[in-house]
């Protein structure tokens, strides 16, 4: 028993002895093991696979078969001749900017309102409801906009109820239809990452600002805003990253010419069999995230821990 | 803080009232210059969001419980059909039990890997802490499309695919960076001299990881196997990659079957879901006193 050794250690064990062994903490044995254990995981299921990605990108592809091992520059030829894939990038890095920017713009008053809300509770109640919003799949809720923009869908009754359209317009799958289900499923995030932003600036800087003489508007614009910088700059990255990564959402509110990059990525490797292609784009992808995060990092001083977000989160 | 309730239920800032009366005369007379009327925007706006938040999830609820094929309004009547068809159903018991496996088993994964290495960052005297930090958050950052295509061709190569361990191994990974993070902040917070009190008064290491170590960083622990379960649970595209159509999840069922209809028993299994993830999130609240706080 735990207990029985603790009585039985002799209690004159001098404090330096004591605090060595704190800082050596678990020792050289154990150091290797609980420092190994992960980074093995890490290598063996991540970074080797990810090799292996950029490996693949470069194998042929003979037709009839999965892939070869061989070196081909056939899949980066066509990844930067074939004018497609470059306006699917342009498509989908455009698409995750107006992701970001909306939900920043819709997102920002939200995170504002509760921050500043009197009562504990109800706060605590928004907010779990906002999160939980935010970690149901994509599937769903992108299903959800399916159920209410369709041709006979809930939106369309509504509007030919009450006359405001003769016939029933049809928005699924479309540009709009897109726009909306990409700003639902990653509002959350963004109220989340601001609101834990906000919700760290001192109520009384405002007060003095007030005080001051400045008006609400003043307040807000000068002491607020600032003071949240670092949440709208992480705000805006951590969706700009998902929307960019988002597969669900386009594929199933978007019409093919909507499709994102992932989803050719997905087709090239699932439909095509085209496993190397699908690597060579994934590489290319890879690359602008990479770019965009050294950008984030380099400009505007975020870490890799800010951009993983309040949460985080997936292309569920 | 001094604020001033006035008989008509409106709120005004002590400090504010005096400026509010000598300006916006407009808003004065259309509220009487009593009511906080930025404050009331700023309410009814919170109240939009919501509700534009939770009206599609509603409308999910409304199909489920409908008893016929198609949505109307007013709803004809109530019925648990739906689920008593999404339930009694194999292929969906079997979707549900997978998911449930890989999502279980890939919070273990994740949560190993990140106590592991948050308790490597925080105690030892490891070089390069904050690029190990990076490399635990990594996973993360890159479009799961992509880690879905890699893992697809690694488990390939090795010969091992279309099993649920694959797809327990690929979320694992995927989501340990949750439980890094949640862990790291968790040690960084803990005050470091109850461990030294517990071990000047004769306690063992293990018996201080254990007895005093364990219990204070316990909630970001319990936390981490949560996110990392439920994100599992949710997850598309790894587990439709990474399945190579041998496994079915929910969520890949869900997706195959919105390619034929749009039957409400979609809408069933999709409450399910949503009362799974809502409860786990809203243990998560709970138990960390209010993680988003």
């Amino acid at each position: 028993m735990a207990g029985e050794t603790e009585t039985e250690t002799p209690y004159t064990r001098d404090r330096s002895e004591s605090s060595g062994r704190l800082r050596g903490w678990l020792n050289d044995r154990s150091e290797s093991i609980v420092l190994g254990y992960p980074l093995a995981m890490l290598a063996l299921f991540f970074a080797v696979p990810l090799f292996l990605l950029i490996a693949t990108s470069f194998y042929p592809k003979p037709s009839g078969e999965y892939y070869q091992v061989g070196f081909t520059l056939e899949h980066y030829r066509r990844l930067f001749t074939v004018p497609l894939y470059f306006r699917r990038l342009g498509f989908t890095v455009a698409l995750s900017m107006a992701t970001a920017f909306g939900c920043l713009a819709i997102g920002y008053p939200v995170a504002y309102t509760l921050a500043r809300m009197d009562s504990r509770l109800r706060r605590r109640v928004y907010i779990t409801t906002i999160v939980s919003t935010m970690w149901l799949t994509y599937i769903i809720r992108s299903y959800a906009w399916t159920v209410i923009l369709s041709k006979n869908g809930v939106l369309n009754e509504f509007l030919l109820t009450i006359g405001a359209i003769d016939t029933a317009l049809s928005l699924t799958p479309g540009i709009w239809a897109l726009a909306i289900g990409m700003t639902y499923v990653f509002l959350p995030f963004a109220i989340l990452t601001l609101y834990s932003s906000i919700n760290n600036i001192d109520p009384e800087l405002e007060e003095a600002s007030k005080n001051l003489g400045a008006d609400r508007f003043q307040t807000f614009r000068n002491v607020t805003v600032p003071l949240s910088k670092n949440g709208i700059y992480s705000a805006w990255m951590l969706v700009f990253i998902l929307a960019l990564g988002a597969y669900i959402v386009p594929r199933l509110l978007g019409k093919p010419a909507q499709w994102t990059l992932p989803v050719i990525i997905g087709n090239q490797s699932l439909n095509n069999l085209n496993v190397p292609f699908g690597a060579a784009l994934s590489i290319a992808m890879m690359v602008v995230v990479i770019v965009i995060l050294v950008a984030g990092y380099e400009l505007l001083g975020l870490g890799s821990e800010e951009m993983a977000g309040a949460g985080g989160g997936t292309d569920g | 803080m001094g604020d001033d309730r006035l008989p008509d239920g409106g709120t005004v800032r002590g400090s504010d009232r005096e400026r509010e009366r000598t300006r916006g005369g407009l808003l004065r007379a259309l509220t009487g210059g009593t009511v906080d009327l930025p404050g009331s925007i700023a309410r009814l706006y919170l109240g939009a969001c919501l509700a534009f938040i939770v009206a599609p999830i509603a409308i999910i609820v409304a199909i489920s419980v409908t008893p016929e094929q198609f949505l109307t309004f007013p709803p004809n009547g109530f019925s648990l059909r739906w689920f008593d068809e999404v339930l009694s159903n194999a292929d969906w018991q079997l979707a549900l039990l997978n998911s449930l496996v890989i999502a279980a088993g890939a919070s273990v994964i994740a949560a190993s890997i990140g106590l592991s290495l948050a308790f490597a960052i925080d105690r030892y005297d490891v070089r390069y802490t904050s690029f190990l930090r990076g490399i635990g958050v990594l996973p993360i950052l890159i479009p799961p499309v992509i880690i879905g295509v890699a893992f697809m061709s690694y488990f390939f190569l090795i010969g091992i695919s279309g099993t649920l361990l694959n797809l327990v191994v690929a979320h694992g990974v995927f989501y340990s960076p949750f439980s890094l993070v949640l862990i790291s902040t968790g040690l960084d917070e803990m005050d470091r001299s109850v461990e030294e009190a517990a071990m000047n008064l004769g306690a063992t290491q293990w018996q201080t990881l254990r007895t005093v170590t364990f219990p204070i960083i316990r909630s970001n622990v319990f936390s981490g196997v949560l996110f990392a379960f439920i994100l599992s649970l949710n997850e598309y595209i790894i587990a439709f990659l990474v399945s190579g159509f041998t496994v079915t999840t929910v969520p890949i069922k869900i997706f195959s079957s919105l390619r034929y209809s749009y039957s409400p028993t979609i809408a069933a299994i999709s409450v399910l879901y949503i009362v799974l993830t809502t409860a786990v999130v809203a243990t998560v609240e709970y138990y960390t006193g209010g993680i988003w706080n």
